[in-house]
């Protein structure tokens, strides 16, 4: 009697085995489109089985096992950041590339060009007033224009550190929540193991990755730390370590909570892109505008210093600026009476001399500006900008694919044992080789194949 | 019904980029076996690329060959964007490796994780 006693229990007890193990499939199906929930495994284990003590054998439930591979975890955090980072770079880029004109049909290129050929028509007729007004006029051109360059990258500065505010806040309110998750681990042990939790943790782990890099360590209870830059210190247990960003000088600081400098931790993200744009990208285009407003400005007005104007006195200056400020920014026209405008030398009083030498700027090369010219030099300046768009361009797409590609490895289980984990790693190693030197002669092939074309082109 | 040497040529290039599109499509989920699937459109790839590259030094380059070079410019963006994913692939793997090869064996004298060898195996059928 006993003996169908306890085959009945065990037969009960596998149907509430395989019933368990439907409910999960079901909370799986349930939450297929939560972020960040791994499948979790029902796992079986087989019952001590002895007739003598009575035990039926049969199957039981073992604990609930997360698939979630941390390593995997980890690279698309990894991936996240670095696409995190591109994007930000190329929206900011983009929002500055109008300014620079390099077709040379507008903008600063063709105010340049617009401001020699004044100079030339005002050497055909050098003291009608008519070809000096318009000197002026080309001038005033010019100053608007380099002037306007310089006012709206300070703005696009200026919306750089509204934008790093407001990632710090995001931030924080990330680096918040975690904390709450610590608590909540804290006083209940059974959250350690929750899958709802541990998708809301891995959730806004990914949400952070955004912004920032940062090392996440678990703890023995079950909460995390979050080190930015794998230094400073964000979320320890049931603290929040909020930072804060100081924009009033000419670079962003960002500061911990003890009002540390950890700008040098925020190197990549979204953050440490527009950290990078408001301390290095934009002061750097700004410093060749003046360059090229200063380079300008000084030499126009010594060459025309060194003539002659029409009431026989050295020419004025036509440029005006000032440094301290910003050339480029202040860069404006000297309210002069267009008979101070000198056109001819002090050893010809009645020539063009001087109108000649402004004209030839045209073609000149300036030592102070790298041995270029007035409008290589800007040239190159946008050209810079063009090149940072497409190579940051090229890195978020890049990213793009590496993040979708991370994600799917997450979906990924590891192997079952280690001899298949290790077998399987070794077939991959000679899979990615034998593919590696593939890729490689396919790329030198169609580089020959273009040169057979285009020889010395590609 | 005749096609022009141009055409037939920038034929090839288009099948060379669907078969490296397809490498792109496997390496965007790399598992092992999708790894070791990515050998088979690349050598077609390169069966493409020869057989076009044989056609050019024999009969020389097309008068106007700006339709096929704009084409193989278009194929190189694949050709690499196929490495940049191939790379990911293998920074991870590696990255796991070093991570299981320590976990499992713990490190050489030298700080390296030590390699495990997986055991021989024996199928017996009866």
């Amino acid at each position: 009697m006993s003996g169908i006693i306890s085959a009945l229990t065990s037969a009960a007890d596998s149907l509430r085995v395989f019933d368990s193990a439907l409910s999960n499939v079901q909370n799986n199906v349930d939450n297929a489109s939560t972020p960040n929930f791994a499948n979790q495994e029902v796992t079986l284990e087989a019952q001590k089985f002895s007739t003598q003590e009575g035990l039926a054998g049969g199957v039981g439930t073992g604990p609930l096992q997360s698939t979630r591979d941390e390593y995997a975890e980890q690279a698309v955090r990894s991936e996240q950041r670095q696409f995190g980072a591109f994007q930000q770079t190329t929206n900011d880029l983009n929002s500055v590339q109008g300014l620079f004109d390099v077709t040379g049909k507008s903008g600063v290129p063709a105010a340049l060009s617009g401001l020699f050929q004044a100079f030339s028509a005002w050497s055909v007729a050098p003291n009608d007033t008519l070809p000096r007004q318009q000197v002026i006029d080309a001038a005033t051109t010019v100053a608007s224009q380099i002037s306007e360059n310089a006012t709206a990258l300070n703005t696009a500065s200026q919306s750089e550190s509204q934008q790093i505010g407001d990632a710090v806040t995001s931030i924080n309110s990330l680096t918040s929540q975690l904390r709450d998750l610590n608590v909540q681990m804290q006083a209940d042990f059974a959250a350690q193991s929750d899958p709802g939790v541990d998708a809301q943790l891995h959730s806004t782990l990914n949400s952070l990755a955004q912004y920032t890099d940062f090392t996440v360590l678990r703890e023995a209870d079950g909460t995390v730390t979050v080190l930015m830059g794998g230094q400073v210190p964000l979320v320890i247990g049931s603290q929040q370590h909020a930072i804060s960003a100081n924009s009033s000088g000419t670079q962003t600081a960002i500061r911990d909570d003890q009002g540390t400098d950890i700008t040098a931790q925020a190197t990549t993200g979204s953050l440490g892109a527009m950290v990078a744009m408001r301390n290095t990208t934009l002061p750097s285009y700004l410093s060749n505008l003046n360059t090229l407003a200063e380079g300008l400005a000084d030499t126009v007005n010594s060459t025309l210093a060194a003539g002659q104007d029409l009431n026989g006195n050295p020419g004025a200056p036509l440029f005006t600026y000032n440094a301290a400020v910003g050339a480029a920014a202040t860069l404006a026209v000297n309210p002069i009476d267009p008979s101070q405008l000198a056109a001819a030398s002090t050893t010809a009083p009645d020539g063009n001399a001087n109108a000649l030498a402004l004209a030839s700027l045209a073609s000149q090369t300036q030592p102070q500006l790298n041995g270029l010219t007035f409008s290589g030099y800007y040239g190159r300046l946008a050209t810079q900008v063009g090149q940072d768009v497409t190579a940051s361009q090229a890195g978020q797409d890049a990213h793009q694919q590496l993040l979708l590609q991370a994600q799917s490895l997450v979906q990924n289980k590891s192997g079952v044992s280690l001899d298949e984990e290790a077998a399987q790693l070794m077939q991959f190693q000679r899979a990615y080789q034998a593919t590696a030197q593939m890729i490689v002669v396919l790329n030198e092939l169609t580089l020959d194949t273009l040169n057979l074309l285009q020889p010395g082109v590609a | 019904m005749h096609h022009s040497p141009e055409k037939a040529d920038a034929g090839l290039v288009r099948q060379a980029q669907v078969r490296v599109r397809e490498a792109r499509t496997l390496l965007a989920r790399p598992s092992v076996r999708s790894v070791e699937e990515t050998g088979a459109p690349i050598q077609a790839a390169l069966g493409c690329l020869l057989t076009l590259r044989n056609s050019l030094r024999s009969a020389g380059a097309p008068p106007e060959p700006g339709e096929l070079v704009a084409a193989l410019g278009e194929l190189r963006r694949e050709i690499l964007s196929a490495n940049v994913l191939l790379e990911g692939a293998a920074r991870f793997y590696l990255g796991w490796a070093r991570l299981f090869y320590a976990a499992a064996c713990g490190y050489t004298p030298t700080g390296e994780p030590a390699t495990l060898v997986p055991a021989g195996r024996l199928s017996v059928e009866l």
